[in-house]
């Protein structure tokens, strides 16, 4: 056991900014809506990390429209299944607002009961689409109002909804075929400019089907489009073909046992996932960590970021031609594997933290590594730029392509470096900075075009101010315990399990019962490779969670495709895709 | 051929020959979809290098290819798709079933996975681990490439039966 006891300040997860905007709205809401409002969920006397305004349905769009002049992002809709003990109804609908400016979070719950509609907010932010049609395929909750009530990751055959507590976690169907292209969601409403003035394509229409298994989609999509010529005229998306279920997974197995599937979410950079999910735990049982503990957890973060963007320009690049700038970027990937292997041994699914700790402590000599690795990365990075960045191939497929503009991407809740490209200034770790980001140097990077080119940029900045941070907190840590003293989620030491009698009873409840998480919710955001990743845990008690929701940035990525490639060419598809980085493992869960 | 017609002799070299063919330039289909498909990157990628045992060319068209590598998760929604592939594919053609959630549903037993490819499609190589290194990926490899030779897989079996 270490002696040394030396807890953080539990800030490390990031909380405590803009509480005092929430009570602000809160009590403007209270004038405002009356008895409308069911009732103000806050702490200390209901366990949550921000307030709760529960609505009665009717009212909802009223008040995400008085929400919306502040609270302009929509981090999340999810749904939870309350049974009969359900004080308002079955379903909560819950939405997850955050204020960019004012870095304050604000958690809005609805109610249905079973059968009931709740008002769509498509209208007010278009991110809102998929959010809900998911909320429906899982739950079976409907939204009135929303522009296309259709099942999203599971097959539109499929009986029951997977995400009900009476649902099997077993309950397989099995389906002969794929779904066919759907050309009633191809019909157009408008003629889209700018498409080839051959006379040849004036009067042929093409539906096209791309995927799940092109070389393109790097995972499991599928994109059905119209063409006209090679012209994109309209386009929708279809996906679910890697869907594991992770979310039931989360409420049937225990805290501890969860930590695996969190590899599987983003596997491009499952620590970033691991450090995520462990700190809501932790926030939701209020657990702080030792500073040792929090400088690795930032560096093999801020590794796992570089590795990501590094595939995913790498891929962007192969896409368009650009094969031995994608092998650079490779090469480097596999010298951060072997600093990962020396760290957990496992490669890509890294499993590495633990609620309260780490797997193991990093090896001796490991800073020095590590900061080895940054200066040879630093080289591979001027490398890849001097070959890619200003080749005029690429500039020529990149520049002007794919444009999202900062208006669409807050109406889309896009988020991470595709909204930095498109000039919106957030970042999580300097906004609401968890872990010692507060105590490290490093600059956001933002563009302003929004193209493929500048999330390229972007990236590429991005790398290098990650390597920064990883010099900083390599310089900074100092030896000390990897575990919390916490003796809740501590895994007993092996020399009390093979000596002790109360080690090996410990030992054995902790992994045949897990720990016990008291009632309540939390939802922590981390700025992962891609944008703003959740993990939002409703606790009733006991081992496992009620609720497991995971909120990848993929999912909200993605779904700016159909409206980012339309009135372009099939070839700028592939480059837009490529650029915003969707990876399956998170789209789907 | 000799004088008397008699083949056999020269069958079983001419079979040697164009199995020592077909094992040392597969072209593989990357059925990726998940986490694995990303191992399998790196094994095609420089630092491992799939080419070195002719197994570079790879094609996202079944019809071109005969090694087709399940990288990674099939769920019941891509179940039909994969048996749509296979079947486009031309004899003799060989499975790969890369890691535990194609060879068995993996960690993730629940509604939405199917509990292993070879519930749907014949498979002649099975390589462990979630998601397997790309060492175990040549070794993987390099077996297939013994049972080719030794006209052990599904694809040839099937052939002698029908001859």
């Amino acid at each position: 056991m270490h002696k040394d006891v030396r807890v953080a300040v539990p800030t490390h997860w990031g909380d405590g900014f803009g509480s005092d905007i929430a009570a602000q709205h809160i009590a403007r809401a209270q004038e405002v809506f009356g008895a409308q409002i069911l009732a103000v969920l806050a702490a200390p006397e209901y366990p949550t990390d921000v307030p709760i305004l529960v609505i009665e349905s009717r009212n909802l769009v009223a008040l995400m429209l008085q929400l919306k002049s502040t609270y302009t992002f929509l981090a999340d809709i999810t749904a939870t299944d309350e049974g009969e003990t359900g004080q308002w109804g079955r379903f909560e609908v819950v939405y997850q607002l955050f204020a960019p400016r004012e870095k304050s979070r604000l958690r809005v719950k609805t109610a249905a009961h079973e059968g009931a509609m709740v008002p769509s907010l498509a209208h007010i932010w278009s991110g809102a689409n998929w959010a809900e049609r998911e909320v429906y395929d899982m739950f079976g909750v409907r939204f009135c109002g929303h522009p296309d009530m259709r099942r999203i990751l599971m097959d539109y055959r499929w009986v029951g909804h997977p995400l009900r507590k009476d649902y099997p976690l077993k309950g397989y169907q099995l389906f002969p075929d794929a779904a066919p292209i759907n050309p009633d969601l191809l019909q157009m409403e408008e003629q889209v400019l700018g498409h080839d003035s051959d006379e040849l394509w004036d009067n042929a229409d093409l539906l096209v089907n791309i995927g799940p298994t092109h070389p393109t989609t790097h995972g499991a999509l599928r994109m059905c489009a119209r063409l006209r010529g090679e012209t994109i005229e309209t386009s929708y998306c279809e996906f679910g073909y890697t869907h594991r279920a992770k979310e039931k997974l989360g409420e049937n197995r225990t805290y501890h046992n969860f930590i695996v599937y969190t590899d599987r979410l983003n596997y491009c950079s499952s620590l970033i996932n691991n450090v995520a999910y462990v700190m809501t735990v932790e926030k939701l049982m209020g657990i702080g960590v030792p500073d040792r503990c929090v400088w690795i957890r930032m560096i093999v973060s801020e590794i796992a970021r570089i590795i990501d963007h590094l595939i995913c320009v790498g891929i962007n690049a192969v896409d368009l031609g650009a094969f031995s700038y994608f092998l650079y970027g490779y090469h480097q990937r596999e010298e951060a594997y072997t600093l990962i292997e020396k760290l957990c041994g496992a490669r890509l699914t890294t499993s590495y933290t633990r609620v309260g700790g780490l797997m193991a402590d990093a090896p001796e000599g490991f800073e020095r590594e590590v900061k080895e690795w940054v200066r040879r990365t630093r080289v591979v990075i001027d490398e890849m730029h001097a070959l890619l960045t200003n080749n005029k191939i690429w500039r020529q497929r990149t520049e002007g392509v794919g444009v999202f503009t900062r208006e669409q991407c807050m109406d889309y809740s896009v988020s991470g470096p595709c909204a930095r490209a498109a000039g919106i200034d957030i970042d999580l770790r300097r906004d609401q900075p968890y872990l010692f980001y507060k105590n490290v140097e490093f600059d956001v990077p933002v563009c302003g075009s929004g193209d493929v080119f500048d999330r390229y940029l972007v990236r590429i900045a991005e790398i290098r101010e990650s390597l920064n941070i990883i010099t900083q907190c390599a310089d900074r840590m100092k030896s000390g315990p990897i575990w919390t003293e916490d003796k809740r989620v501590r895994i007993p030491d092996k020399d009390s399990v093979h000596n002790t009698m109360e080690g090996m009873i410990h030992h054995f409840k902790f992994f045949m019962e897990g720990f016990q998480v008291p009632p309540g919710e939390a939802y922590s955001q981390v700025e992962a490779a891609n944008g703003e990743l959740g993990f939002y845990i409703v606790s009733r008690g006991g081992p496992r969670a009620h609720r497991m929701r995971i909120r990848g940035p993929s999912f909200w990525n993605f779904q700016t495709l159909a409206a980012m490639v339309r009135g372009q060419k099939v070839a700028d598809m592939v480059a837009a895709l490529g650029s915003i980085n969707v990876i399956a493992g998170e789209l789907d869960r | 051929m000799s004088k008397d017609g008699n083949a056999g002799f020269l069958t079983t070299r001419l079979n040697d020959f164009i199995n020592w063919g077909k094992k040392n330039s597969m072209w593989p289909l990357p059925f990726g979809t998940s986490c694995c498909g990303i191992e399998l990157m790196s094994t095609l990628a420089a630092d491992y290098d799939m080419a070195r045992f002719g197994a570079e060319v790879v094609r996202f068209s079944p019809r071109q290819s005969d090694l087709l590598i399940v990288a990674g998760i099939i769920n019941l929604k891509m179940a039909p798709i994969l048996r749509t592939v296979y079947d486009q594919m031309s004899d003799p053609k060989y499975v790969m079933s890369f890691g535990a959630c194609a060879s068995s549903g993996g960690i993730f037993n629940v509604y939405s996975v199917l509990q292993g490819i070879d519930t749907l499609i014949p498979v002649d190589i099975y390589v462990p681990g979630c998601p397997p290194a790309p060492e175990g990926v040549l070794h993987g490899l390099l077996e297939l490439q013994d049972m080719i030779e030794r006209g052990t897989t599904h694809a040839q079996k099937q052939r002698v039966c029908h001859a």
